[in-house]
């Protein structure tokens, strides 16, 4: 028994060096980028884990963008190369990502992340380190609201969603009476809360029921939501969760206009609510239909090298990528990486009216674009754009 | 209101199947073999990808996709047994843990490679049967759940009070070496032990499946639950794990329906923990405590 302990303690203690060890192997060394290096940046994203489907979207994104830069000459003759780093949507994780990132591999900018949890986690890495980053799809408003001056969003947050989402309702329809399903999450309730406000600004009323991530079964919700008979269900969650929302809606009869946001329009949510999607609207930020010739060219380009149509996650990286590529180009030759990092940061502030595959993106002081996003309506399995109708 | 009330008894009474199916197995195998198998959210997720196969894939009726993936699912029970339980049989305490948790993350993620992480929808022929009595609306899928898991309760109690095996596990459950010294074959209870609850496993992810999602991360979900279900009812109590999972199936669609959804699950650990307090032994301990 004793030999036993002793053994066990011994790799205990073999293991904590071997994490002492790994840590250490992370120390940075300051070089100088050489005038014709390439420019290394880092893309930190879930490409494993519950969400790795997305992730292989940024991805992809990441890829064909940087493809077309550096066949058209790279940045001021510099290419460009995308360090990948799987952060599981893990927020410890994602932190190590960025360390590893920012200080052994000197990147000199970051993109990511997916959730707005790992994002918030990765922010104070990367205020330490000066390092700028922008967030093409995690949309909690804290992101931008919490005066990190080196983090730059070109996605709408969740109020902006909010308000355009209500805007269409309250100027196409009659409805007033709402009932809202949320994730109970930084996502979910923030949501909830600025369509809340709204209905109380701009009158009528709501009831608000909740779930947990990974949840199953909503009867009990829904029952509640029944019996209050609303016009109108906002759903403020994944795809995952909303589509068996969808289908216990109607299972349980419940006759009201279903509503929302971001992932319930994607076609994997399409399939996973098999036809009790049918009539459904929701807020997009990305349309592959989209009439802008931007995202027509991108659309074209994207399906002929991976052989699939793009996500929303795809474009807004993408579109990301190309706002960095911008930025840079307006930049003079800076001594090191810290400068170049600084320099960077103020020209991304500077970014006014960029044309991009979502529509143009302007930062506002705190690094936020205000983005306009379409409203579809399912319909058959596909997509109609309700919004912008023109 | 009426209404609403008895919509959410029914709500809870399927929520209440669904932890009862695979509370079963678990509290089964703990019972019996003395095992904390932190592997059997995953053998439910396995269940369920196997009857999603046999019934999406092969086109089969789902009695036969349900009858299929418990036997197929029996032989992984087995083989779990053979390989893991029985060389850690003799083993502290702590090893079998780590070795079922280990298990667990292997398998967990074994799916994941194979059928990618993303949910499926796992439609039946009962799925898009739409009942409605006064008002009161469910699916067929849903009722199904309900009685099949009232007959595999019926048949499970007459397998361990009226059989020869029963007796058998019986006895090993009350004194292993005594059992032994009466000429049954330890390995041969524990091998069909673990088939049975790994069967169990099955028919709960091949019956809950359809109402919701299938996906390898669904095991690792469900257990968090099952095990408060679990040790409500008393460790290795069936009976009590029965009566337990319909009163958390209950308490929670009431706390959502009458008070409020965020307290839906605090409801249930908030039970839990009183009961740990108050009697550590679980709601329904007293009845089968038969150790001599």
């Amino acid at each position: 028994m004793r030999q036993k302990k002793t053994k066990f303690l011994l790799a205990v203690l073999a293991g904590v060096l071997a994490a002492i060890l790994l840590a250490a192997g992370c120390g940075s060394s300051g070089n100088q980028p050489a005038k014709k290096d390439p420019i290394k940046f880092g893309v930190i994203g879930p490409y494993t884990g519950p969400n790795a489907k997305p992730g292989m979207s940024m991805k992809q994104g990441v890829q064909l963008a940087v493809e077309e830069i550096n066949k058209a000459g790279g940045v001021k003759g510099r290419m460009l190369e995308p360090l990948f780093e799987d952060d599981a949507s893990v927020p410890a994780q994602s932190v190590s990502a960025t360390e590893k990132l920012v200080t052994k591999d000197e990147v000199a900018f970051l993109i990511g992340t997916f959730n707005s949890a790992t994002t918030l986690a990765d922010m104070k890495v990367i205020e330490r380190e000066k390092t700028p980053m922008l967030v093409p799809i995690a949309v909690a408003i804290e992101i931008t609201e919490s005066g990190n001056k080196w983090v730059f969003r070109n996605a709408a947050t969740n109020p902006m969603q909010a308000e355009q989402l209500m805007n269409y309702i309250y100027s196409q329809t009659k409805q007033r009476k709402f009932a809202i399903v949320h994730e109970n999450t930084d996502y979910g309730k923030g949501l909830m809360n600025a369509v809340k406000a709204y209905v109380a600004a701009k009158g009528g009323e709501a009831i608000a029921e909740s779930y947990s991530i990974g949840d199953t079964d909503f009867y009990a919700q829904l029952t509640k939501i029944k019996n209050y008979q609303p016009d109108g269900i906002i759903i403020c969650g994944n795809l995952s969760e909303g589509s068996q929302i969808t289908r216990q809606v109607k299972e349980l009869g419940i006759k009201a206009q279903l509503y929302g946001f971001g992932g319930l329009s994607s076609f994997d949510f399409n399939k996973l609510a098999a036809g009790t999607n049918e009539g459904l609207i929701a807020t997009s930020y990305f349309e592959s239909t989209s009439p802008n010739p931007l995202a027509q060219n991108f659309v074209k380009a994207y399906k002929e090298k991976f052989n699939v149509e793009p996500d929303m996650f795809a474009a807004a990286i993408y579109e990301a990528v190309y706002i960095a590529k911008e930025s840079m180009e307006k930049m003079g030759e800076q001594k090191d990486m810290a400068a170049f990092r600084a320099a960077l940061r103020d020209a991304l502030a500077k970014t006014k009216d960029m044309p991009g595959v979502q529509g143009p993106t302007t930062f506002d002081a705190k690094g936020q674009a205000v983005k306009q996003v379409m409203i579809v309506q399912w319909h058959n399995g596909q997509k109609k754009i309700l919004f912008p109708d023109k | 209101m009426l209404q609403e009330f008895i919509q959410q008894i029914v709500n809870g009474l399927v929520l209440g199947s669904t932890y009862t199916l695979i509370a079963l197995g678990l509290t089964m195998i703990y019972g019996i073999l003395g095992i904390v198998n932190w592997a059997h959210g995953e053998l439910y997720m396995l269940g369920a990808f196997a009857g999603l196969y046999l019934a999406v894939v092969l086109k089969l009726p789902f009695i036969v996709a349900l009858l299929g993936a418990m036997i197929i699912l029996a032989v992984c029970g087995m083989l779990l047994e053979r390989l893991v339980f029985r060389p850690l049989r003799q083993a502290p305490e702590l090893n079998m843990i780590i070795g079922t948790l280990g298990i667990s993350i292997f398998l967990m993620n074994t799916a994941i490679v194979l059928f990618s992480p993303n949910p499926l929808s796992f439609p039946t022929e009962y799925s898009n049967e739409y009942l409605s009595f006064l008002g009161i609306a469910i699916t067929m899928q849903r009722l199904l759940v309900f009685f099949i898991t009232v007959v595999l309760i019926a048949l499970l109690n007459y397998l361990i009070k009226y059989t020869e095996l029963g007796k058998a596990m019986r006895a090993c459950e009350q004194n292993p070496d005594a059992a032994r010294l009466m000429g049954i074959d330890i390995n041969r209870i524990s091998l069909v032990t673990c088939a049975i609850g790994a069967a169990l496993a099955a028919a709960a992810g091949v019956l809950v499946g359809p109402i919701f999602l299938v996906s390898p991360q669904m095991g690792l979900l469900a257990i968090a639950k099952v095990f408060a279900v679990v040790i409500l009812g008393g460790m290795g109590n069936v009976e009590g794990a029965i009566w337990s999972a319909f009163i958390l199936g209950l308490a929670e669609s009431l706390t959502a329906g009458f008070f409020s959804s965020d307290y839906k699950d605090i409801i249930t650990f908030f039970i839990l923990i009183a009961v740990l307090i108050f009697r550590p032994q679980g709601l329904f301990g007293n009845n089968v405590i038969e150790k001599v």
